[in-house]
């Protein structure tokens, strides 16, 4: 899964086989954390929201650390990251929480290079629309795969990658 | 110049953790520890507390059981709306009420991180005898889920299950006697009858053009099935052959006769639009704000309304709309996976 993405050089970090995963937890963090935070910043928008759901994501994993040998940690995180995302992302919408908003309040762009085209795109766009694109863009899963991560059906995750991608060469046009 | 991944990978690494995640993370752990300690105590207590009540009120009852309400007749009529929501699969009248539970199902969060049953497209057979959901295996690892088919019948009552390789939708034979599904995703498509019988077993040929993140349809004769690219699999076992151009297009609703209106979603404002297959009479029913993004189900069997389901703030609901864009009416909430019976 995750191991088929996240760029050239951190896929050959994500390759590690099992025996190659550092064996230490405190390790492991050091070797994923950047990675991880900055997949959640680009879905959520919101530094503070992606911290939340890095740690999450983490605890649970560490609690099964040293129970259970997992047999690919890197995407058991990344799977539960995004578990945490969504399960978080209803919950926002649905009133029960006010932790994440289409309007971050801890904005993950601002603190990019905002003269990249591709960010001021990924600002206007929601976050299951860059979910969508993270997942079978960067990441690599298929649309059945990705939808799986997000809950939702894979046509609905290849309709929100288009529309996103839509949106950005939109926002290209006008910069023209 | 770059591809799309290295240029998400760029953003993706423009943004840098705080340097102290490490040690939040240890206060967080020490927190939730401490929490679950004070919870344990709790529940104990109402533990005990419970069970003396449920002690004092066997010692009083009679010993007459609770009403229990009478099974309402499935809706199985034209129109009936099968849907999926948390586990469950629902038959339903065409607005969404009746609601009527016909697979009991547990959540994703209580079944390998997947609903135990779930279902994408269309459903019913093409004539409304059955309707075909997947499952997931729950005692199957989050990782390395396995899934498969369920058929049953409009009241639930289950008619077959088998086991397949990953897929999305259930794609009926026009005839209603076979159903076909990724037997290995991309690589192989099963064919199964009603009995959860394989009855063929085609591979997609490697040189077929596309993502193959589409399931394959059924010809209206029943005797082949379209993969991606126009490639035509005869079931007889008969040499596959891509069509020309323009021949077949691929209808996201799947199963929209010749000459028949098809519902879409348009790539550049994401509308939702009606047009004929002969791309006339194009109508665009509505085009989403901002945030919003919808797509399209299908027809109602009189033709004159469409079903479509519709995100918004991370929420999905099942609406229907009608053929000239007016009327637009709530169907379910909390879910995208639905569809009505429209009877051939």
């Amino acid at each position: 899964m995750i191991e088929r993405s996240l760029g050239t050089s951190d896929a050959q970090a994500m390759e590690a086989t099992v025996e190659e995963v550092p064996r230490r937890f405190e390790e492991f963090f050091g070797a994923e954390h950047a990675r991880l935070f900055g997949a959640l910043c680009f879905v959520t928008g919101d530094r503070h929201e992606a911290e939340e759901i890095m740690q999450d994501a983490f605890l649970r994993l560490w609690e099964r650390w040293d129970e259970v040998r997992i047999a690919d940690p890197s995407a058991y995180l990344f799977r539960t990251a995004m578990n945490v995302f969504r399960n978080r992302y209803r919950r926002s919408v649905l009133g029960l929480r006010k932790t994440l908003s289409i309007a971050p309040s801890d904005d993950a762009f601002a603190n990019v290079d905002d003269r990249d085209l591709l960010v001021r795109s990924l600002r206007e766009l929601t976050p299951d629309q860059r979910a969508a694109v993270l997942l079978t863009g960067y990441v690599g899963l298929s649309s059945e795969e990705a939808g799986r991560m997000l809950g939702m059906r894979a046509g609905t995750v290849r309709t929100l990658a288009t529309r996103a991608r839509a949106a950005i060469r939109e926002k290209a046009g006008d910069t023209r | 110049m770059m591809d799309e991944r290295e240029r998400l990978g760029r953003v993706v690494r423009g943004f840098a953790p705080p340097d102290d995640a490490f040690e939040r993370l240890v206060n967080r752990k020490g927190r939730k520890q401490r929490n679950q300690r004070l919870a344990a105590g709790a529940v104990g207590l109402i533990v005990a507390l419970a069970t003396g009540l449920v002690l004092v009120r066997a010692l009083t009852s009679d010993g007459v059981p609770a009403d229990r309400p009478e099974p309402r007749p499935s809706p199985a009529a034209s129109g009936a709306l099968a849907y999926a929501l948390d586990g469950d699969i629902y038959v339903a009248d065409p607005d969404g009420s009746n609601a009527v539970k016909i697979a009991d199902g547990r959540p994703a969060e209580d079944c390998a991180g997947h609903p135990e049953y779930w279902a994408e497209g269309l459903m019913w057979s093409p004539d409304g005898r059955y309707i075909a959901y997947r499952y997931t295996d729950c005692s199957s690892s989050a990782e390395d889920w396995q899934e498969g088919v369920v058929i049953s019948d409009a009241e639930g009552n289950v008619i077959t299950t088998f086991p397949t390789g990953r897929g999305w939708d259930i794609r009926w034979s026009p005839d209603s006697t076979r159903v076909a599904v990724w037997d290995s995703l991309f690589e192989t498509i099963g064919v199964y009858g009603t009995d959860g019988v394989r009855q063929a077993q085609l591979p997609v040929p490697p040189w077929r053009k596309g993502s193959g993140d589409i399931d394959p349809w059924w010809m209206p004769d029943g005797m082949s099935l379209m993969v991606e690219d126009n490639v035509l699999l005869p079931l007889d076992g008969g040499t596959p052959r891509r069509l020309p151009e323009g021949a077949q297009a691929y209808s996201p609703g799947g199963d929209a006769p010749d000459g028949s209106p098809f519902a879409y979603v348009e790539e550049d404002h994401g509308s939702l639009v009606v047009v004929r297959s002969d791309g006339s009479g194009s109508v665009t029913l509505l085009t989403p704000e901002r945030g919003t993004t919808l797509g399209a189900i299908g027809f109602s069997p009189k033709g004159d309304r469409v079903l479509f389901w519709r995100l918004k703030d991370g929420e999905f609901s099942l609406w229907s709309i009608g053929v000239d864009g007016s009327d637009a009416r709530l169907v379910v909430a909390g879910t995208d996976q639905g569809a009505w019976l429209v009877l051939r």
